[in-house]
């Protein structure tokens, strides 16, 4: 889903943390969002019913997205060890198919200064461009306002 | 390190006053970029009798961080300043009192440098070594928590798939340094990393050794207590298409101290999880037992402070307000837990009709461990676990849309839950408070009332049955909670909560706890204000919990990231 191969930006500002996929490989953070192509970074947890009502309208709106505007949603859960163990089946069973990387310590979390979940940033060219704390059902508007600005250059 | 300090201050505030500033963060081309966050919370204090709350003398308490972070290319350097004027009730008061005294300082500052095959920190580190069952460091400074350690950590990558990482330091202790001296070690080795052909395409494996030792001189005028504490552990993780199997043993030497009633029994924990996950269908099922694995870096502490390890509980984190009364929280001394999870969608278009439904479905179970006492500091385990339940939980939740505009979601929650236990209220043989019996329901209705706005409501019910005879707290008995929101995208939210004890054994305390916020957000930035009573319960906030006090009064709370 994400090219992990992408060279990073010389003036990428994402910081460098290790994650996990929901298979066990190894993400390094500043590969996510490199091009032109924005990503929308959501950050999450299974116990957060904000957070829950945020992916769940992604969930609804991903595909169009992806077809319309070629982008991708990276839903990071900070799950600590009772729950990240569960994440794999609550996020398939959920049937995501967004890609869901694992902050097990909250390394990412604490690098990109969120001070609680949800938090959710659109990042282009290895730079965060939107940021928004929180989340209320119509925030996928502005979001989806924003993601096509990016997309077309017109506002 | 106060010459770490001043040097990072100094490159924040010579970079802030010369930088422009772009999406997110401050940069200047080729010098760096600083980001960070703030977050102040202020609460106002009443006393009231009926709930407890405590008369506070300064009337307002706050507790206040910002972080600063400043990178260029291979090179991080970071701060935290905490205040806390003096520290809201329920976060430890060593706060205000350690240190200087002042309840002012920057107790979390560091420098990394990372390169492919290495990266060094010097300063105050969060590390977790497997599952965390030898050491997590890490911060929830919602509930007064952060065990970081202050040294020196060293990574060494040697070839794709390896990692060998390294510690020496000591631990975070309020505005202080706890007294022993931790050192540690964690080699991962991932072997779909290490060399592409020796697994299938899609089958993953990592396999994990940690040690992690403890120095505290013994003082002790009377017992001979071990001066080097060492706990390891072994792990290995299996990934197979969609199936997935991951287990951790750990073991710890002898370590007499205040919260193992001095045992000199060694520790030990094990860990096993299994799940299978494909699209629209996932289920995981989890087994744990713990037995005196309680690991500090100071021997002598007690309560909430110095843990080295972490040992979550093996049970659903529910954050329905109602049910949070009855959280399970771990025993370190001693435990035997499982848990299942079953999580279901009903794709579109079958017989449930136009719009998805998705189930879950959990159980937990928790039992004391079946030891007996063979002498004054050791004790011998007869069995895997004991017939006497610590916890046991079933509930189901249905989350189900109807078209664009409205989602609705139901769920209900049976438990036990052993007060005399989980709260420390009672030693393991005697009978106080004794099992409390909850089952709890809940509807939430969703509704898209117009663009950009909706309004939010939860019905919340829970009986509670206490045994005969038991003695009952201030929040016994039967609870009733409605909540309103109203929000419009992306700025507002406006909240209003009742919780009612109408079935408190005591006519008296058959109250009223209401609550009112406002929250506005502007990108990053959320102001939220609010006022309420407060009920005194446990507090569960990511992955651990804590007593909270009774409060009456309003609240201030500001967060911004930048």
């Amino acid at each position: 889903m994400i090219a992990q191969d992408q060279a990073v930006p010389d003036n990428a500002t994402i910081p460098n943390v290790k994650v996990k996929t929901l298979d066990g490989a190894v993400v390094e953070t500043a590969t996510l969002g490199t091009t032109q192509k924005p990503v929308v970074i959501s950050f999450w947890a299974t116990w957060c019913k904000p957070c829950l009502v945020e992916l769940q309208t992604y969930h609804d709106l991903y595909q169009d997205w992806k077809d319309e505007l070629g982008v991708e949603i990276v839903a990071v859960s900070i799950d600590d060890s009772r729950n990240a163990r569960k994440v794999p089946a609550f996020a398939k069973g959920r049937a995501w198919e967004f890609m869901v990387l694992l902050d097990e310590n909250q390394d990412f979390k604490r690098a990109m200064n969120v001070n609680n979940v949800p938090h959710t940033f659109i990042v282009q060219n290895g730079r965060v461009v939107w940021s928004h704390s929180a989340f209320a059902p119509g925030d996928e508007d502005d979001i989806e306002a924003e993601l096509r600005k990016l997309v077309t250059g017109v506002e | 390190m106060r010459v770490l300090q001043s040097a990072a201050l100094a490159v924040a505030i010579s970079i802030s006053l010369v930088a422009t500033v772009f999406g997110q963060g401050m940069e200047v081309s080729d010098v760096g970029i600083i980001t960070g966050s703030l977050q102040t919370d202020i609460q106002q204090y009443r006393a009231d009798s009926l709930i407890d709350a405590p008369d506070v003398p300064e009337t307002i308490l706050s507790n206040t961080f910002v972080n600063l972070i400043f990178t260029r290319g291979k090179f991080s350097a970071g701060l935290r300043f905490e205040s806390y004027q003096n520290p809201l009730l329920g976060i430890d008061p060593r706060y205000g009192t350690s240190g200087e005294g002042t309840g002012i300082g920057i107790p979390y500052r560091y420098a990394t440098y990372t390169e492919d095959h290495f990266e060094v920190t010097a300063g105050n580190f969060y590390e977790q070594f497997g599952s965390g069952m030898v050491l997590r460091l890490y911060e929830e400074r919602n509930l007064g928590f952060d065990n970081s350690i202050d040294g020196l950590r060293l990574r060494f990558m040697p070839v794709s798939g390896v990692k060998i990482t390294g510690f020496i330091g000591r631990q975070r202790s309020f505005f202080n340094l706890s007294e022993g001296i931790m050192r540690g070690a964690d080699l991962n080795v991932d072997l779909k990393d290490l060399t592409t052909d020796l697994l299938p395409s899609d089958m993953y494996a990592t396999v994990g050794l940690s040690a992690v030792s403890r120095f505290q001189a013994d003082e002790d005028p009377f017992l001979r207590l071990p001066e080097n504490v060492m706990a390891w552990s072994a792990r290995g993780y299996f990934g197979w298409g969609d199936f997935q199997l991951e287990g951790e043993y750990a073991y710890k030497v002898n370590d007499p101290g205040a919260t193992n009633n001095q045992s000199y029994n060694s520790g030990n924990a094990v860990y096993v999880n299994a799940s299978y996950a494909t699209s629209g269908i996932g289920a995981s099922l989890a087994v744990k037992r713990i037995d005196n694995m309680d690991f500090r870096s100071d021997r002598t502490a007690t309560g909430f402070v110095q843990a080295v390890n972490y040992l979550p509980a093996l049970t659903k984190q529910h954050t329905w307000r109602l049910i949070t009364l009855y959280p399970y929280a771990t025993q370190p001394t001693g435990e035997f837990g499982v848990q299942g999870d079953v999580t279901v969608t009903i794709p579109r278009g079958t017989f449930l009709g136009d719009d998805e439904t998705n189930i879950t479905v959990n159980g937990a179970w928790i039992h004391a461990l079946d030891t007996t006492r063979i002498s004054a500091f050791n004790y011998v385990n007869n069995s895997l676990y004991a017939p006497r339940m610590f916890f046991r939980d079933i509930n189901v939740e249905v989350t189900r849309k109807f078209g664009k505009g409205l989602k609705v979601v139901a769920s209900y929650i049976d438990l036990l839950y052993d007060q005399d236990v989980i709260e420390g209220r009672a030693t393991i043989n005697e009978t106080k408070y004794g099992v409390i019996h909850a089952r709890f329901a809940v509807l939430e209705m969703l509704f898209r009332t117009g663009k950009g706005q909706s309004l939010r409501t939860e019905l919340q019910w829970m009986g509670v049955t206490h045994q005969p005879g038991a003695e009952l707290n201030l929040t016994n008995g039967d609870w009733a909670m409605l909540l309103l929101e109203y929000a419009i995208s992306p700025s507002w939210f406006f909240t209003v909560f009742d919780e009612y004890n109408y079935g408190n054994a005591n006519p008296e305390l058959q109250i009223h706890y209401p609550n009112a916020t406002v929250a506005y957000v502007h990108d990053a930035l959320r102001v939220q204000g609010g006022y309420g009573r407060v009920r005194g319960g446990i507090l569960c906030v990511g992955g651990i919990c804590r007593p909270v006090p009774a409060s009456n009064g309003f609240s201030l709370g500001v967060q911004y990231t930048f």
